[in-house]
């Protein structure tokens, strides 16, 4: 299995040097000089120019990268432009909630949307399974920011069941608040992620129902509950990990605008600002970061894979 | 029908249960509405105050958008998202009153008549760690603002000629007259702070405060927390004495009523609105769809009349050499052919209590330089037939001008509303819309592509030679001639409210009432929300919470 992680890791080298490189350039083409952004509109153009040759900003573009992807070898992400602090460091302080976002929203996708599926598959064509789908089409359809602005005046200011902005600390109040604090966040940014899930059980479960061994075993007389959870439900989760790794890296792209509604200070909203403003060294090594956890999760998605079928051969 | 009700009973009971599992702290107060120290611990009760008054205690938190972005007071470059906060750690030398007058406050202050001369007199002054204000701390702080480059260089330390240190006093000898120098001293938006010696000698040359341990100013309060894209925590300074000089505004008492003042860091609308209404933040904005809801649950509307102007500004410089906007005839047509009232309307979302028709450079209040030149210069006259013939006389054939603005802003509802008007009389327009990373750089580029560009600015209080938009190049659209130049070298280089500088304001006045480089569509009023039990207790054009108290 190291040999296989190994392997896995030195082939997404190519992928990480074109994520560097398209990030890089993409964010110098657009349009907004950080230099004007932060020094506010009044500043002195010769304070503009001070501030870009401080930064490195007038040096041709070619040069930036090559020092760029320098320091990037020798380990060294940059200061953030903005608040000249290391920029690795502004996205550890930024980690927490967004990773407990993403958790918790995968926790509650999949604790929902899978049972969700089994029910849908098992009436199969009852009002239970149209129900579901109907909730399912209207989840998939639903925007985040509107749920989660729905969710704030519903369930924050009308009900007053929880927090309708900010998020806090497992440092300073411990997980459980610190979850109080994610509920509504987490089921906005998951509720898309719970119909899709449910859909795509729903149609895997009813696929592996159809195959020999599910016959076979109720030809052996064991109960319709130990069919679907001990033969069925195990085959039919593989391509369903697939959706939920998909899911998590899409969530770490979703948390950017379920952390702006919300208010959290996590990683996603950081990339927000930071784009708005131009912190060209902040936005790279966020998005380089991204593109690691991603790629870190697909091997782990791998490795589930293995576990959930054995017939699957690392190689 | 029974499998349905199952169905739904299932589902309840799984939202009961995620619900259960976390909404058992829901009736605790939200993480913003908790006052803190640095290391997270939550602030004990206040014991009973020695002070008598009962408007003392309690914590304050504000909702910002503002995300600050150093801890050095020189390198704060007057922007709100540093200020903001410190203005209340660190004072100036002399300060600026809602009156436009001066008055001491870290030094007692001689300027001479003619504008050569300034004498600074260090009082009995202490620094929040306890240590007295030398005049030596004085000198290395405005030293160290004028290094830093920007306003309080250009505007201050590059006139100064000479520089006499005597017992507790400075004399600065300046080279001309500078009709901004007291007013950059005296900006409490900085970067004229008043620094330990030690912490700049400390810190050497170029270097930045990143330790919040050297963030020691004489200010009203102290910083205790700064995380600045989510808090920033300002707890009461238990050394500072408060001094009366009868001065208004700022230049009032600071009475630190709060015990703590939070600003928390809120950058959706949407979000700082419920946070409001949920009773998290003391003070903030509120949505205008949400205005009405929020008054009937009784939140407090604010407006401060803090004289923001809006107004475009036609691109004249050399780059856009060929377009029709070099025409003065055309940008006399554009003025006639405007209606300011539903372009403020546009700005301010159907308000009309939030603006004033009033196209001046200064306030009304400002009796030496107010003059209504602008005003009776075709401003608001809404005619479309004066607006054809200027278009006649300018030789406009139809083409398109480029209009920028930035998306889902002030700019924007503007410049929908006026292109209307605009196409009325026979004006094409592109309206050019782009993010509001993009706009500043854009705008402020002659080349960029625009005809057109939108600005926002506060007037000035004392000079109307302190208003940006009569001499920055963008916010007049790069606009230049021999007459400009001369005018605003007799307003800059003649004493404030002498009869020269006032004759000069009154020409300039005249010139652009002429040449319309730019048009003022009016001056905006900044709209806030309180909560019920809060006294903003303040006057002047730049918010400050010192002296704002809990009625109960």
């Amino acid at each position: 299995m190291i040999r296989f992680i190994i392997k896995r890791l030195l082939s997404v080298l190519p992928v990480l040097i074109i994520v560097v490189t398209l990030v890089f350039f993409l964010m110098r083409i657009i349009p907004g000089d950080p230099a004007t952004l932060m020094l506010g509109d009044d500043a002195a153009p010769e304070d503009i120019l001070a501030f870009r040759e401080m930064m490195g900003l007038n040096d041709p573009m070619l040069k930036q990268y090559i020092n760029y992807v320098k320091d990037i070898l020798t380990g060294d992400w940059g200061d953030s432009l903005y608040y000249k602090t290391p920029v690795f460091d502004n996205i550890m302080k930024r980690m927490e909630p967004t990773i407990l976002l993403m958790l918790y929203s995968t926790f509650l996708s999949v604790s929902i949307g899978i049972p969700f599926g089994i029910i849908a598959a098992k009436r199969r064509n009852s009002i239970a399974d149209y129900s579901l789908t109907t909730i399912s089409i209207f989840g998939t359809s639903i925007p985040v920011f509107w749920l989660g602005i729905m969710m704030i005046y519903l369930f924050g200011v009308k009900m007053m069941w929880f927090p309708v902005q900010g998020y806090i600390p497992i440092e300073k109040g411990g997980l459980w608040k610190a979850l109080y604090s994610l509920t509504m966040p987490s089921f906005a940014l998951g509720f898309q992620h719970i119909s899709s899930i449910a859909r795509y059980t729903r149609s895997t479960m009813l696929d592996v129902m159809n195959n020999d061994y599910v016959r076979t075993a109720r030809a052996k007389g064991l109960t319709e509950t130990k069919v679907y959870y001990k033969h069925a439900l195990k085959n039919s989760l593989a391509p369903v990990v697939t959706l939920v790794g998909f899911s998590m890296a899409g969530m770490l792209g979703g948390s950017v605008v379920t952390e702006t509604v919300f208010n959290i200070p996590g990683m996603g909203k950081l990339a927000y600002d930071s784009l708005m403003r131009r912190d060209y060294t902040q936005e790279q090594a966020i998005i380089l970061f991204v593109a690691i956890i991603f790629i870190l999760t697909n091997i782990l998605l791998d490795i589930i894979y293995k576990w959930l079928d054995p017939r699957i051969e690392f190689d | 029908m029974k499998k349905c009700k199952r169905l739904i009973s299932m589902m309840v009971l799984l939202m009961l249960f995620i619900s259960t599992l976390t909404a058992c702290t829901s009736q605790e107060p939200p993480a913003s509405a908790i006052p803190e120290t640095e290391n997270g611990d939550e602030l004990e009760e206040s014991e009973e105050s020695p002070l008598k008054d009962d408007r003392y205690g309690g914590d304050l938190v504000i909702a910002t958008s503002y995300i600050s972005n150093t801890l050095d007071p020189h390198y704060s470059a007057g922007a709100t998202a540093n200020y903001q906060w410190m203005q209340y750690v660190y004072e100036n030398a002399i300060c600026l009153g809602a009156d436009g007058k001066y008055y001491p406050q870290i030094c007692d202050f001689e300027y001479a008549e003619d504008g050569l001369s300034l004498k600074l007199t260090v009082r009995d002054y202490y620094f929040s760690d306890g240590t007295k204000v030398t005049i030596d701390d004085v000198v290395a702080s405005f030293e160290r603002a004028g290094k830093v480059g920007g306003s309080f260089y250009t505007k201050v330390m590059s006139l100064v000629t000479d520089t006499k240190i005597e017992g507790n006093s400075v004399t600065y000898t300046f080279s001309s007259v500078g009709v901004t120098t007291l007013t950059e001293i005296a900006d409490v938006r900085g970067p004229g702070y008043i620094m330990p010696k030690r912490i700049i000698d400390k810190l050497g040359e170029g270097n930045q405060i990143t330790d919040m341990a050297d963030v020691i100013g004489t200010g009203c309060y102290v910083l205790t927390k700064y995380d600045p894209d989510v808090e920033i925590v300002l707890s009461r300074n238990e050394n500072y004495v408060v001094t009366d000089f009868g001065g208004t505004g700022i230049a009032a008492p600071h009475n630190a009523y709060m015990d703590t003042i939070t600003f928390s860091v809120n950058t959706d609308s949407n979000s700082r609105t419920a946070g409001m209404i949920a009773g998290d933040y003391s003070i903030g904005g509120i949505t205008s769809d949400m205005a009405p809801y929020a008054e009937k649950i009784g939140l407090r509307k604010h407006l401060l009349s803090n004289q923001w102007t809006h107004a475009i500004f036609f691109n004249l410089s050399e780059e856009n050499k060929d377009s029709i906007v070099q025409n003065k005839n055309f940008r006399k047509a554009v003025r006639a052919a405007l209606d300011m009232d539903a372009i403020m309307l546009s700005i301010f979302e159907g308000d009309s209590t939030r603006y004033e028709l009033e196209p001046s450079a200064i306030p009304a209040s400002n009796k030496t330089y107010y003059n209504e030149i602008l005003k009776n210069a075709d401003y608001n006259i809404k005619d479309k037939e004066l607006a054809k013939k200027y278009l006649e006389e300018s030789g406009y054939n139809g083409e398109e001008i480029t209009w920028l603005v930035s998306e889902g802003s002030a700019f924007y509802r503007a410049a929908v509303a006026a292109i209307q008007m605009l196409e009325d009389i026979g004006i094409k327009v592109n309206l050019w819309v782009v993010d509001s990373g993009s706009h500043g750089s854009l705008r402020a580029d002659p080349a960029a592509g625009h005809d057109i560009g939108a600005w926002e600015t506060q007037k000035a209080m004392i000079n109307p030679a302190e208003q940006s938009s009569l001499v920055t190049g963008t916010a007049a659209g790069w606009w230049t001639n021999d007459t400009k130049t001369e005018l605003l070298k007799k307003m800059q280089g003649t004493i404030t409210g002498s009869e020269e500088s006032v004759a000069a304001y009154k020409a300039f006045c005249e010139l652009v009432a002429e040449e319309v480089p730019y048009i003022v569509f009016g001056t905006g009023k900044t709209l806030t929300y309180t909560q019920p039990n809060v006294e903003l207790n303040y006057e002047g054009i730049i918010s400050y919470y010192w002296n704002t108290y809990f009625t109960e």
